[in-house]
């Protein structure tokens, strides 16, 4: 019989080359290939073999009238000799008699011979596909086994330029995922983690970071695709002294065999001509991987620009932060009679200084002047700025300077010097009284202070006045006002009312009152830091500055008392003073400063037992 | 891939999402044509299945599904001594430390990150499988 008329050879070869440019992988297409040679004229079984580079059987199969099998039981033992005995690009026929190995397989389905074609296949490796046949096979069958070869030569390199796309498909993927990451943070270690988690085991068995910190490259980050093996990954990675050394072949990793890892490749992470790190993937001994060092070079140089981004940003910020305390004072003054606090949000959406500031001036003659200003903008020229304005207006107060005199005297200073910023001012100037603090605000251009009575009413001090650095004139209309005992005066710049909860509501709307009411009894710098959190409810997303004072009400009792006599003294100064304020258990264990500030209806109750400090105090309403 | 005759080819798929039982049906039968996927919908039936069906040589478990999670398949799975060997490796769409520390504590073998490209998944599978299958006791 003729294969090509009785068996529609030319049917079925038309239909595999069809199969050949659709084929995703070389199950798919097997199944017809083999179907069609085994229908062939004397051809009883049918035997494919894919071997690696290194001679092992990688893929069997085997199909005779019981069917199509992938990797039946021993076959891969059974064809460990066929390469020798039959040579590579030709067709090739042996007797059972010569292949000892599969004889039983072949002489079962039966065969008595086996016609095979060796062909190489991708990576190195080596295909086989043979024809069990009973008798020496005709020319038709000789001539279907080449054609079938031409056909599975075909598939096989599509399949391979398939598999190279997505590969590099893959590659691409990985680099552009990697790439968002590190652009989109700022957490360089944290993300360097996770891109680790990206590449293994898609492109590695492990990987590992180090960055240079101190000068020497230290290990920030391991994977390893086997989780118990992990831990040992980092053990054993170590610090790397020296100049590193990229690498663009794998070489031995110099692991211990537990960690399963026997070569490695490294990238050095170089950001303008620095190395700031090392990115090594590692890999066991034949995993087959090829064609990473392209990737870990360019994953290597996207890393490197992340490290140096962000080593950048830190040190940027880390000057900002350090110039922005610098224009604020180091610490407010103690002044008798007033519990005075202050905080500062800097904006953390930028790497410039702000220009709002506070300060508060101790003048001769027991005056004090409390200030918050703002300057236009941000930058170097709003520091510059800034700075002159603060110590302007300081020098002029302590010298006995008005407030009025000081901000006019800037005001005009700004405006001969011809700088193009403004800046708005509050101040509040305290003046002791008789039993109250005398109290006159003056604004700017700027948000007025607030006074919190301590009953909770909350109030806007009535002044007005143009802002600095525009005009010669300041149109200054100060506001006048008496604080008793517990009140307190708030300044502020206007990133605080500004600041917006997650409806778009402002914070100075309605909030602001309602916060300093609740937390008008809370020690000043807790009050402080209650504001700047926006009551935990608004974003303060910009620069703010708060200052906040208390008056605490003329002395009343200030003794130094054995621990035995505090609490009857202090019963009894209260009692004179009001026998509505009590004090709660007093715990105290030794010699004791006692102090009392305040009025019949508010006071503080101070106890000193450290004459260094570490004093507690309480406060008393009627 | 054939690496011997006699291993075990079996591999177990827990993964809810229908979509990405496809992708890993799609992704393992071109890199790895020789291997046997079964796949279960979600995390209550696995230790059902792990005695009383053919044991597995792996077995892909998704870390977020409904009902009884990857983190509780893989507790219970290895709260029976019968599975302590059994390689299990956990596919999540979280890089976050804390997720793979409360993996690796939980049992899993290998955390692997999902990542939405498929060519990467393939990709990601393949290594998965080649490094298992090259370890002695499969």
């Amino acid at each position: 019989m003729h294969p090509n008329r009785d068996n529609r050879w030319p049917d079925r070869l038309h239909s595999l080359w069809r199969s050949a440019f659709a084929a995703v992988n070389t199950r798919q297409f097997a199944d017809e290939l083999y179907t069609g040679l085994l229908a062939l004229p004397g051809v009883h079984g049918i035997l494919g073999v894919r071997y690696t580079a290194a001679g092992a059987a990688q893929v069997t199969r085997w199909a005779d009238a019981g069917g199509l099998r992938t990797g039946p039981a021993g076959l891969s033992d059974e064809v460990s000799g066929l390469p020798a005995a039959f040579p590579l690009g030709e067709l090739a026929h042996r007797p059972v008699t010569d292949l000892p190995g599969i004889a039983t397989r072949i002489a079962a389905c039966g065969a008595d011979g086996l016609l095979v074609t060796a062909f190489e296949v991708s990576d190195g490796g080596l295909g086989l596909l043979g024809l069990a046949t009973a008798g020496p096979p005709d020319d038709a069958v000789l001539v279907a086994l080449t054609q079938a070869k031409e056909v599975v030569d075909a598939a096989e390199r599509r399949i391979g330029e398939q598999r190279e796309m997505e590969d590099q498909q893959a590659v691409d993927a990985l680099l552009a995922e990697a790439s968002l990451r590190m652009d989109a943070s700022l957490d360089i270690a944290d993300t360097l983690r996770a891109v680790l988690r990206l590449v293994v085991p898609a492109l590695a068995d492990g990987a590992a970071i180090h960055i240079q910190r101190d000068g020497r490259m230290v290990p920030i980050a391991a994977a390893h695709v086997n989780a118990q093996r992990e831990e040992l990954l980092v053990k054993h990675l170590g610090h790397v002294t020296g100049d590193p050394v990229a690498t663009d072949e794998p070489h031995p990793s110099g692991l211990p065999a537990e960690v399963g890892l026997d070569t490695m490749t490294t990238g050095v992470l170089r950001a303008r001509g620095r190395d700031v790190g090392l990115l090594t993937f590692f890999d066991r001994r034949d995993s087959g991987r090829q064609n990473s060092t392209k990737f870990l070079r360019d994953l290597a140089g996207r890393a490197a620009l992340a490290i140096d981004n962000a080593t950048l940003y830190e040190q940027r910020r880390a000057d900002v932060l350090s110039l922005q305390q610098h224009l604020l004072p180091a610490v407010l003054p103690t002044v008798p009679g007033l519990e005075l606090a202050a905080g500062y949000n800097a904006a953390d959406h930028t790497l410039e200084v702000g220009g709002d500031f506070y300060g508060v001036v101790d003048r001769p003659g027991g005056e004090v002047v409390a200030l918050v200003g703002d300057v236009c903008g941000r930058g170097a020229q709003a520091a510059a700025l800034t700075g002159l304005a603060r110590h302007t207006l300081e020098t002029v107060l302590a010298e006995g300077g008005s407030p009025r005199h000081a901000l006019g005297m800037l005001n005009q200073k700004m405006l001969d010097n011809r700088i193009s910023r403004f800046l708005t001012i509050a101040t509040a100037t305290l003046t002791a009284g008789e039993g109250v603090l005398e109290l006159e605000a003056l604004s700017a251009g700027h948000p007025p202070p607030l006074v919190v009575r301590r009953d909770g009413a909350v109030e806007e001090a009535g002044c007005t006045g143009r802002l600095l650095g525009v005009l010669a004139d300041l149109r200054l209309r100060g506001w006048r006002d008496r604080l008793r005992p517990g009140d307190l005066v708030i300044l502020f710049s206007d990133g605080l009312i500004e600041a917006r909860d997650a409806a778009g509501g402002f914070f100075g709307d309605v909030e602001l009152a309602r916060s300093l009411r609740e937390l008008r009894s809370l020690p000043l710098p807790s009050l402080v830091d209650g504001l700047i959190s926006g009551s935990d409810r608004y974003h303060v997303n910009d620069d703010v500055a708060v200052l906040a004072i208390r008056y605490l009400g003329p002395p009343l009792f200030d003794q130094v008392l054995p621990a035995a006599d505090v609490a009857d003294a202090v019963t009894a100064a209260l009692r004179d003073l009001n026998p509505a304020l009590r004090a709660g258990q007093l715990l105290v264990t030794g010699p004791t400063r006692v102090t009392i500030t305040g009025d019949s209806t508010w006071a503080r109750l101070g106890l000193h037992p450290d004459p260094n400090g570490g004093s507690v105090w309480t406060d008393l309403t009627a | 891939m054939d690496r011997s005759d006699g291993l075990n080819r079996l591999v177990l798929v827990v993964e809810d999402s229908e979509v990405d039982r496809e992708a890993i049906d799609r992704a393992l039968s071109r890199s790895h044509p020789e291997l046997t996927l079964e796949f279960l919908a979600d995390g209550n039936t696995v230790l059902d299945r792990l005695r009383g069906g053919a044991r597995p040589a792996l077995m892909f478990l998704d870390l977020s599904m409904p009902g009884t999670d990857g983190y509780a398949v893989l507790s219970a799975v290895r709260a029976d001594p019968d599975f302590a060997s059994l390689t299990i490796i956990v596919l999540t769409s979280s890089t976050t430390s804390a997720d793979i520390d409360r993996c690796y504590a939980a049992g899993a073998d290998s955390y692997i990150y999902k990542p939405v490209n498929f060519a990467l998944f393939r990709t990601v599978l393949q290594g998965a499988v080649d490094y298992w299958y090259s370890q002695p006791n499969h």
